[in-house]
């Protein structure tokens, strides 16, 4: 079971960044009729998000937060002591894009950089390895970036994702603390819904040949490829009711805290219907749960951190810091952490 | 719960108007179902009768009266 309390680490700053290209889902292009187009932002909450042009990449945007982050939080590049970028879309199969990072950012090569390969519970998952690495003796900074441009991956004429996903990067720098400041982290996972959430070709099970560019359609007339991300919308609803508040109850019972003395909550943003459904299960009050998705959409493991530069910069004061935030997705995986952000500096969003 | 209470709140999550559900009523052919529907029962199973759903179990749900099954038919009464 992977529930841990992690001391003496602290996060000292987060940034976004996201593509200034808007994409407005009512103008959007696409075979859905504007009719299920109204129904579909209504309960998703999801007006508009940001695309990457066909150049940019993830390494793109996650440099641009990066910088951001570095510079407004005046470090030397040489005290970071290892990078971790979470992606399902890098930039190559091969080499791992933190190593690209590593060079373009000018850290020392002495910086250990590896990708994790983790969705919407990505930034958790990241954050427990930072943390981790963190409180070890010699390390003493981590930074994580969490980057996707899941456009590239969708097709336009399918209501389970193409008027869902959003394009971002982020980065989050963690240090060692002299205080003890715990942190406590919930990881989970069922593979047994590793068709809900997936891309089927492009991978080494399944290469991409030319069968691979049909478009194949489903009985409610969606259209894709099997390069194109699918998702089963239902079968995930259905896990994260089964799943999310049970584990964020469980991780607050592992911490020995109360719900009442949790100041904010930040979910991944996936749809507002269920992150509305969260907190009412939770009986956690929503004008503490910040919500961005109106704006960006479903940006996979970046949506936590996006939403807390976006909504939360000078609302977090030391006095009312305790955060819990709760990821899940593709795997199945979900992962939830109790921290206090006291200490951390948010930038403002940047745009590329 | 009475049976035609629970029809009236799962009318009511449906969202749907002008359609009379009983227990015989098979989804599918409810004009308007969709998957926000489906989401909408898995909600209310969750809330109201705090009965959560396996995959096995959500494919097989095709039907008020297995609905009904699924969250317990003798927690209903007429």
């Amino acid at each position: 079971m992977a529930l841990l309390q992690i001391d003496n680490c602290v996060i000292k700053g987060i940034s976004a960044c996201v593509p200034a290209n808007i994409v407005d889902n009512l103008s959007f292009s696409t075979s859905i009729s504007n009719a299920d187009k109204e129904k579909i932002i209504e309960k998703t909450g999801i007006k508009e998000r940001r695309f990457v042009n066909e150049s940019q990449s993830s390494t793109d945007l996650a440099y641009c937060a990066a910088e951001n982050l570095i510079n407004s939080l005046k470090i030397d590049r040489n005290s970071i002591d290892i990078l971790l970028f979470v992606s399902q879309t890098p930039d190559y199969q091969i080499p791992t894009s933190s190593a690209i990072l590593q060079n373009r950012l000018r850290l020392p090569n002495s910086t250990a950089a590896f990708d994790i390969n983790q969705g919407c519970s990505g930034y958790v998952y990241g954050l427990s390895t930072a943390f981790s690495y963190a409180s070890q003796k010699g390390i003493n900074r981590v930074l994580l970036l969490v980057a996707e441009t899941l456009s590239k991956t969708l097709s336009p004429n399918d209501r389970n994702t193409s008027l869902l996903f959003g394009d971002g990067a982020s980065a989050t720098l963690i240090e060692k603390s002299e205080t003890e400041n715990p942190a406590w982290f919930s990881l989970n996972t069922d593979g047994a819904g590793e068709n809900a959430i997936k891309i089927n070709s492009g991978g080494f099970r399944n290469p991409v040949n030319e069968s691979s560019f049909a478009f194949e359609t489903d009985s409610e007339g969606n259209s894709t490829k099997k390069t194109n991300l699918r998702m089963d919308g239902i079968e995930v609803f259905n896990f994260t009711v089964r799943e999310v508040p049970s584990d964020i109850k469980k991780l607050l019972g592992f911490a020995e805290k109360t719900i009442d003395s949790v100041d904010w909550m930040v979910f991944h943003q996936s749809n507002k219907y269920m992150i509305d459904f969260f907190l009412k299960r939770l009986k956690f009050p929503s004008e503490k749960s910040p919500v961005s998705i109106q704006k960006f959409g479903n940006t996979s493991g970046v949506s936590i951190p996006l939403t807390i530069v976006s909504e939360l910069k000078n609302k977090i004061q030391p006095k009312n810091a305790k955060t819990v935030l709760c990821g899940y997705g593709s795997g199945l995986s979900w992962a939830s952490c109790l921290l206090d952000l006291s200490n951390c500096y948010i930038c403002e969003l940047s745009e590329l | 719960m009475k049976k035609t209470e629970f029809l009236e709140l799962l009318k009511d999550a449906l969202e749907i108007e002008n359609v009379i559900l009983t227990e015989e009523t098979v989804f599918a052919e409810i004009d308007g179902y969709d998957s926000m529907g489906v989401m909408s029962i898995i909600a209310l199973a969750d809330e109201h009768f705090e009965v959560k759903f396996s995959s096995e179990q959500l494919k097989s749900m095709t039907s008020v009266k297995r609905l009904m099954e699924l969250l317990g038919y003798e927690k209903f009464e007429d």
